[in-house]
């Protein structure tokens, strides 16, 4: 495993139109007058206020067993059993294993939020922390493929993270421990849940590049 | 090294200049193992390293890069050799130096060598945690060790935080004269990741000294063409490019650069006439890429180089570039404290929100540069000044302009701004020039020019004119130009003086006929009037007409706006007027969207008012409604039953329909529950609050996501339900005694993880346990209608078939 790498100040990307889709807005069915435009966007720029992205991420040598569906981390005990993560993979022969938050000051304003009943404001900064969230994953991987392609080696561009198809969510414990996710200030409870909510993990494999 | 620079730029005015290529791939060709450090490999193998230099330039390579890539501290701190920064980059640096003399004495060919510095692998405030000095000082351990070894010249490259090119760039430049190239690297869309603009690097490291721009990796030739032409039209200075062999692509099940030295080196006539000086190759190119694109281009000679006669400024993303032909620019003077009791308190608190809410307001009502000032009784101006640099730039993309009269904060502002700044302002005062000049020359701040002296406030427009020569005449010596001076025309009360207004305006038009910038902080003029909007339009207006290219000025005042607007028109810089018909075309559309619905609700009646205010969901009006529906002595029961019920039914029609989406439904919902909380004393009192049914619902126990969950016991509530809401992590013991205690009709569960999901059973296997006949109904991110279906659960998808589904149960139950 090489070693651990902490990034505490992800810049922020509001992708508008990601989490307006989220919210499942369709330009051309939508009718929204502008007040009501406005007031979305306004939770969204209140969601953006809020986020502080930062992430742990560690690149990994691993061994994949297509036939029985594990993928093992060398040099760790971590095993993870899931034929669909072992076909997402393919030929990998490393993994970027990736857990971001958006800190404990968004989570806190979407419970209050609620709290006040103010639901139409949580729903819209919940979405938005969600896909901005994402695009730190985004700028994650943007940073780790440009460093890879010096060493001849690809990021694949797709991600994965525990709980998709037959990939226990219960890896989550393992995942945590590897990145080191209490130094972000993210705790993970009994059931494998990250807290602050809007805290995630996710992996990508990593392929050399093997001609000229 | 100064002379050396010199003799650099001399053979690049007559031919373009090769690179080599990639580094690290031939050093793993000859045996380098993964996961090594390149820097400590090539140290302890200098032959392999030597082998590689002399192959470039029997390649044609005219500048080779040093193997230092990763030879800043904290990459060498990875390998636990950061202690020996100095000795390593200095060693490796000697081998390339002595390989270059080696092959001068036996092939009479003496590449220069560069000393190549890379990425620290940190961010740097305001976009990292690596604070900006602590970055110089680490940097200047690298140059150290290179100035030692005897480098012909440095390249700092494969750059994605403007804020570490400068640091980088500060580190050579604070120790030597050093000829520098700095790149950076910009994918497919033309932004770097931290999203900087091939223009704002360009305007940002020329400014600050760095003697070549340009950009490698990331992209091939193909893709980073246009960002040489972008930044060739930035600059005066020489532009390089290294570009990959393309991106990597899976072919034959192999992954591969797909471009070869053939196809790589087609690509040397086009760089030479976008304008490239250097060229070299990066990721996936060899000795056989660059010997190639040596021959390739072999009788193309460089583009003569013009000087460029724009102002520009930039910020950390972004480029402004002002002429006498661009609109004239809005400098946003809201951050600012004089005056301003919130922006005070806020400041004094160390509270940074308000600051960057300004910024962004002030960017959102057009301002094209911001205005920061800290000068407050009770703070520390210079930390605060760096605090709020450090709020706004991440935020906004426009360029700031410090504004102190404090030369040692405004050097600690310019020397952390990660872009190009204005001064605001320099003057004829003896200290302040002889301080302030060096400054904004070694961070190449553009400067705000008052026409004051010692002592004195000239108020005739000669006397003004004479002392802008004055600073004009001492600018020049520090290499500034009229186009890097922004005349301020001083601005004095017309009120006390009816002449203030025209020595100003004359100051303006001497100043742009110069070739200077000017600038006017208009508001000053009407002190003391009345109605002071008007007087400060018109002089805006008129100053146009002089001649003004910037104005400081509030962005969010209207009239002043749409008069700049016009004045852009009227004095030729709108052209075609498209930005002011856009304006206005812009402003239109939204008073016919905003003024509609209300225009027509307001003619309904109160109830029919009540019906419109839920279904387009206006929270802010139905309290007022509701009240003025109970004085007007309408039956609560009937404003229910026959309008706000029948409302948030057509609100779920047109959510079913796709007219509206989740916002606009779950607005509608709050805006019943606030009409409803005005109705419930009222219908109590008349006895008619009937509950449809009682619905038990809960997120199941481990699981801490309610928010789904909360929405649809929202809908659930307005539809006339009695919801008893038991929040999350509820365990099946809890739900099924609450079930019992509130005779539940439904028992509503909520789930988003896999993990949780499983408690579902256990609470439908509870129910039936204690002999509980209500159905369950269960929803999530994770469960699906097979899933209800396979544990006998009833499901929904949202709020809408929530509410369906529960009134068909409670029906049934009836």
């Amino acid at each position: 495993m090489q070693p651990l790498r902490t990034f505490p100040y992800i810049p922020l990307k509001v992708p508008r139109h990601k989490i307006l889709k989220r919210l499942g807005y369709q330009r051309r069915q939508n009718e929204i007058s502008q007040r009501m435009m406005a007031e979305v966007d306004s939770w969204i720029t209140y969601a953006a206020d809020h986020i502080h992205l930062k992430a742990t991420a560690r690149i990994g040598d691993i061994h994949i067993d297509h036939g029985k569906g594990t993928v093992a981390l060398k040099q760790s005990n971590t095993v993870f059993e899931s034929a669909k993560f072992t076909r997402f993979l393919g030929k990998a022969d490393q993994l970027l294993i990736m857990g971001i938050t958006g800190g404990q000051a968004v989570a806190d304003e979407i419970k209050q939020l609620q709290k006040d009943k103010r639901m139409t404001g949580a729903v819209i900064v919940d979405a938005a922390a969600s896909e901005i969230v994402d695009e730190g994953f985004d700028w994650l991987m943007a940073l780790f493929n440009k460093e890879l392609v010096r060493e001849r080696k690809t990021l694949k561009l797709k991600r994965f993270s525990a709980g998709y198809g037959d990939f226990d969510i219960r890896f989550q414990a393992d995942i945590y421990h590897i990145l080191k996710m209490e130094t972000l200030g993210v705790a993970i409870t009994d059931t494998c849940i990250l807290m602050p909510e809007k805290s995630v993990t996710a992996f990508c494999g990593i392929s050399k590049v093997t001609g000229e | 090294m100064a002379e050396k620079g010199k003799s650099i730029l001399d053979i690049l005015n007559k031919r373009i200049l090769i690179l080599d290529g990639a580094t690290g791939t031939e050093m793993q060709k000859r045996g380098l193992p993964p996961g090594v450090s390149p820097e400590l490999w090539s140290m302890e193998n200098p032959e392999v390293s030597a082998d590689i230099y002399r192959a470039y330039a029997r390649a044609g390579s005219d500048m080779l890069y040093t193997c230092t890539f990763g030879g800043t501290p904290w990459k060498l701190d990875e390998f636990g050799a950061a202690d020996k920064t100095e000795q390593i980059n200095c060693r490796i640096a000697e081998n390339a130096v002595k390989t270059a003399d080696e092959l001068a004495a036996r092939e009479g060919i003496r590449p220069l060598i560069v000393g190549d510095i890379g990425p620290c692998g940190r961010f740097i405030k305001p976009f990292g945690d690596l604070e900006f000095e602590q970055a110089i000082q680490g940097f200047k351990r690298q140059v150290t060790g290179l100035i030692d070894a005897g480098v012909d010249l440095f390249v700092i490259e494969t750059q994605i935080d403007i804020q570490e090119s400068r640091a980088a760039l500060l580190a050579i430049k604070e120790l030597c004269r050093g000829f520098t190239m700095v790149s950076m690297t910009f994918d497919e869309t033309g932004h770097s990741l931290n999203g900087t603009t091939p223009e704002a690097m360009a305007v940002t490291l020329e400014s600050l000294g760095a003697d070549v721009v340009g950009v490698n990796c990331s992209t091939g030739p193909k893709e980073m063409l246009d960002v040489i032409r972008r930044i060739r039209k930035m600059v005066q200075i020489p532009v390089m490019a290294k570009p990959n062999a393309g991106m990597p692509v899976i072919k034959d099940n192999e992954t591969v650069f797909p471009m070869d030295a053939d196809e790589f080196s087609s690509f040397a006539r086009p760089f030479a006439e976008a304008g490239v000086n250097i060229m070299g190759g990066c990721c996936g190119t060899n000795p056989e890429h660059i010997a190639k694109l040596a021959r390739g281009m072999e009788g193309l000679s460089p583009l003569e180089r013009k000087p460029v006669e724009t102002a520009m400024l930039s910020s950390a993303t972004q480029a402004l570039i002002t002429d006498s032909n661009s609109p004239i620019r809005i400098i946003g003077e809201r951050i600012n404290p004089t005056g301003k009791k919130i922006l005070q308190g806020e400041l004094k608190a160390g509270n940074m929100a308000y600051v960057r809410k300004l910024a962004r307001d002030q960017a959102a009502a057009g301002a094209d540069l911001l205005d920061i000032n800290a000068g407050m009784p009770g703070i520390d101006e210079k930390q605060t000044l760096l605090d709020i640099i450090s709020s706004v730039v991440p935020v906004v993309n426009l360029p700031l302009v410090i504004d102190s009269s404090d030369p040692d904060v405004v050097e600690a502002a310019v020397r952390y701004y990660p872009g190009r700044a204005l001064i605001n302002s320099i003057s004829a005062e003896k200290e302040k020039l002889e301080k302030l000049l060096p400054v904004a020359a070694k961070y190449g701040s553009m400067l705000i020019v008052l026409p004051l002296a010692d002592n004195e406030l000239p108020d005739k427009a000669e006397c003004r004119k004479e002392l802008v020569n004055e600073i004009a005449e001492r600018a020049a010596a520090y290499g500034y130009k009229n186009k890097d001076l922004v005349v301020d025309g001083l601005v004095m009360t017309v009120s006390s003086n009816p002449q203030a207004a025209k020595e100003t305006l004359a100051t303006v038009k001497w100043a742009s006929e110069q070739g200077f910038g000017t600038v006017l902080g208009l508001s000053n003029i009407s002190f003391g009037l009345p109605e002071r909007g008007w007087v400060n339009a018109s002089f805006f207006a008129m100053a146009a007409g002089a001649g003004l290219s910037w104005a400081i000025a509030n962005p969010s005042h209207e009239l002043l706006m749409h008069t700049k607007a016009a004045s852009d028109v009227l004095t030729g810089r709108d052209r075609d007027a498209l930005s002011y018909i856009r304006r206005f075309a812009k402003d239109k559309n939204a008073e016919k969207k905003k003024e509609a619905p209300a225009q027509k609700a307001a003619d309904l009646p109160v109830e029919d008012q009540i019906m419109a205010a839920v279904i387009e969901g206006r929270r802010e009006d139905i309290e007022r409604l509701c009240h003025q529906a109970l004085e007007q002595g309408i039956a609560p029961s009937e404003l229910l039953e026959k309008k706000m019920i029948p409302a948030i039914m057509t609100v779920g029609e047109y959510y079913d329909e796709r007219k509206y989406f989740l916002p606009q439904l779950i607005a509608s919902a709050e805006t019943m529950q606030n009409g409803f909380a005005v109705l419930e004393p009222a219908l109590h009192a008349a006895g008619s609050t009937e509950k449809k049914g009682t619905l038990v619902f809960a997120t199941v126990q481990g699981d801490i996501h309610d928010i789904g969950k909360n929405i649809v016991v929202l809908m659930l509530r307005n539809f006339g339900f009695d919801v008893i809401d038991l929040g999350k992590d509820v365990t099946a013991e809890d739900i099924i005694a609450a079930a019992r205690t509130h005779k539940a009709d439904l028992i509503g569960l909520s789930a988003l993880m896999t993990t949780t999901m499983v408690r579902m059973p256990e609470v439908i296997a509870l129910a039936k346990a204690n002999g509980l006949t209500c159905k369950v109904m269960v929803g999530g991110a994770v469960v699906t209608r097979d899933w209800a279906e396979s544990i006998g659960a009833e499901y929904s998808s949202d709020g809408v078939e929530a509410v369906n589904v529960a009134a068909r149960i409670c029906t049934e139950n009836k």
